[in-house]
């Protein structure tokens, strides 16, 4: 692979690290761990491989039509379901935009020690700026690669010297103890849910258009699916294990941000901590700007407005305000005092519901000859597409009752 | 609508009422019990000064099924963002479980972070962030627990875990800026707090 090819897999890695472990991630699966044990670990690879199948499927869509998602929506589904996805989904990206700024406010306080309210206009303009001034390659290779600093949690897992057969029987799904069903079942949904969220098959679907990828590049849209999305996987993984081992046997049951970070700490002292507090700034910060991003992306593309990072913002001067708007609304969000951890676990059950009409027009679409050509979707791409379906309609209407039953996971 | 259901305005005004009380006391930080909230329908539905009963006459313009409409969708609000808030009424066996394992939480992430910071594992500014963040949580418990009411046989391990949820605040509190010997010392304490509210969940069993 060539060092352009290298980089060009940065896409995939920024998805991964801000779309895969954002802070829903670091939360939900540091919980799961912690209540749970390994139990939950097939959860995060049955999402893994639901997220490349679909992400792969609209990268090529993207390169092969030329179009993103959600012009795609649009076209498919007509102007009032359109609407209606359109609405879901920037709602959901507010939420999780306010989140993940919480996230990096948080974040921000607990390396500087200087006041959360203060921190998250700080946050704000820093990440509006990044925006504005980054191109949109630098900033996939700015907020991917120092969010790579949450591979701590890898070596931590390590550290702590699991027992290897009990890990491994992680990735069957069968019995479980440590909660009642629902609970466990909540989890099962809000772990699909963070690792398929909309938001990221938006950024990914634009991104493909912005990084300008052709049909030349469909072997590396797989390479860039599979090694991101595994990538983030596997920290999503070292994410549970270390909570398992650490959390679970004092009876932690991790409530705030800065917790995984303990783990960090307490395994690889104080290089560890700062590891992980710039891996979850980065990953969380890249998170923010992907969600501001697809609520951009998301109504400009809806409405026939010009878009892109590649553009002048002058250019395209209501895309440039659209995702100006989500950063100020969801700083305001956060601003009330809003417990983000809180607000993410919201964000991804809600999140959940907005899954299928997100994903059935990418399904549809890629395997339609007249956009596809010789493109389409083979029948490995369909088995698993139809699979994920059936699986995400399930747990879309799965999602709000049990965060209902189970009191938000609590039992 | 009422009448097509063989109702009447009475029967669903009473609904409606009790409805939207019962979302109020949802939403407060601080539930009320039956008692305390037949007595504020008492006091609502005494005359105000001007001799005027204190439901607004505009209100009456309002048709049933907004009522029904608004108390719905009140409910579905309150229901999704109330499924977090934790109250301060009427602790029964599990719930009473339930905050001693929070409690237990709370005193063993801070028992971890003293042993870091003793080891020096840790920065001084996270170390007294993270510690004021579960300071805070074990103040909101502390604060629900002092409130609470339970029945008479578990009143003594809502008092103990009230008086545990002081001291783990108190050492949360001394943390952020103790010395190492004073980390040391604050460590063991919040262990030994966090296996008393262990074992009291354990017996609640």
């Amino acid at each position: 692979m060539s060092l352009k090819n290298v980089l060009a897999v940065a896409l995939g890695i920024f998805a991964a690290i801000g779309g895969f472990v954002d802070i829903g991630d670091l939360v939900f699966n540091t919980q799961a761990g912690a209540i749970f044990g390994f139990q939950l670990l097939w959860v995060v690879v049955v999402g893994v491989v639901g997220i490349i199948v679909y992400s792969e499927m609209c990268g090529r869509v993207s390169a092969v039509a030329k179009r993103p998602v959600f012009d795609l929506v649009r076209e498919r589904a007509g102007f009032a379901a359109g609407l209606g996805t359109l609405v879901a989904s920037e709602v959901v990206n507010l939420m999780t935009c306010a989140a993940e700024i919480g996230g990096v406010a948080l974040c921000l306080k607990l390396l500087s020690g200087l006041p959360y309210r203060l921190l998250i206009p700080l946050a704000v303009i820093g990440l509006a700026v990044s925006c504005w001034v980054l191109p949109f390659r630098w900033i996939e290779r700015v907020f991917g690669y120092l969010g790579l600093g949450l591979l701590v949690f890898v070596v931590a897992a390590i550290k702590l010297h699991p027992d290897w057969g009990q890990v491994a029987h992680g990735f069957v799904p069968g019995s479980h103890s440590g909660g009642s069903l629902l609970v466990y079942l909540y989890f099962v949904v809000g772990i699909l849910g963070t690792a398929m969220s909309p938001y990221e098959v938006y950024f990914y679907s634009s991104g493909v258009v912005e990084d300008r990828w052709s049909l030349k590049d469909l072997g590396l849209n797989k390479v860039t699916a599979i090694i991101g999305y595994a990538l983030g996987g596997t920290l999503s993984m070292a994410l549970m294990i270390v909570a398992a081992l650490l959390f679970l046997p004092s009876g932690i049951s991790p409530q705030f941000l800065g917790t995984p970070a303990l783990a960090a700490e307490h395994t690889v002292g104080q290089v560890g901590l700062l590891l992980a507090l710039v891996g979850i700034l980065f990953a969380v910060g890249g998170a923010a700007i992907e969600t501001s991003f697809s609520g951009a992306y998301n109504l400009a593309q809806f409405f026939g407005w010009k878009w892109g990072k590649k553009e002048r913002p002058a250019a395209a001067s209501r895309f440039t305000l659209s995702w100006l708007v989500i950063f100020a609304l969801a700083s305001l969000v956060v601003i009330t005092g809003y417990d983000p951890v809180k607000l993410t676990e919201y964000s991804v059950i809600f999140s959940v519901v907005a899954l299928p009409p997100t994903y059935l027009p990418i399904l549809l679409v890629a395997n339609d000859r007249t956009y596809m050509g010789a493109s389409v979707n083979g029948k490995l791409a369909n088995f698993f597409g139809v699979l994920y379906f059936i699986v995400i309609v399930a747990i879309a209407v799965a999602a709000i009752p049990l965060m209902l039953l189970t009191h938000g996971g609590q039992g | 609508m009422a009448r097509k259901h063989g109702l009447t305005l009475a029967e669903i005004g009473d609904w409606k009422e009790k409805f939207l009380l019962g979302a109020e006391n949802a939403l407060r930080s601080k539930h009320l019990d039956e008692e305390a909230l037949k007595d504020e329908q008492i006091k609502r539905l005494q005359p105000t000064p001007r001799g005027r009963r204190s439901s607004a006459p505009s209100r009456e313009r309002w048709s049933v099924s907004v009522h029904l409409k608004g108390a719905l969708v009140l409910g579905v609000v309150v229901a999704v963002f109330g499924v977090g808030c934790g109250g301060a009424g009427k602790l029964g066996v599990k719930a009473l479980s339930q905050e001693s394992k929070s409690l237990q939480s709370l005193a063993a992430e801070g028992a971890l972070l003293a042993e870091d910071a003793v080891f020096g594992k840790t920065t001084r500014v996270y170390t007294r962030e993270h510690s004021s963040d579960l300071y805070n949580a074990v103040s909101q418990a502390e604060a629900s627990l002092k409130a609470a009411k339970t029945e008479p046989a578990l009143e003594p391990k809502l008092r103990r875990l009230a008086v545990l949820a002081a001291q783990v605040r108190a050492d949360l509190n001394r943390l952020g800026g103790a010395s190492k010997e004073e980390e040391r010392a604050i460590g063991r304490e919040l262990q030994a707090a966090a296996q008393e509210s262990q074992q009291i969940s354990e017996e609640l069993k």
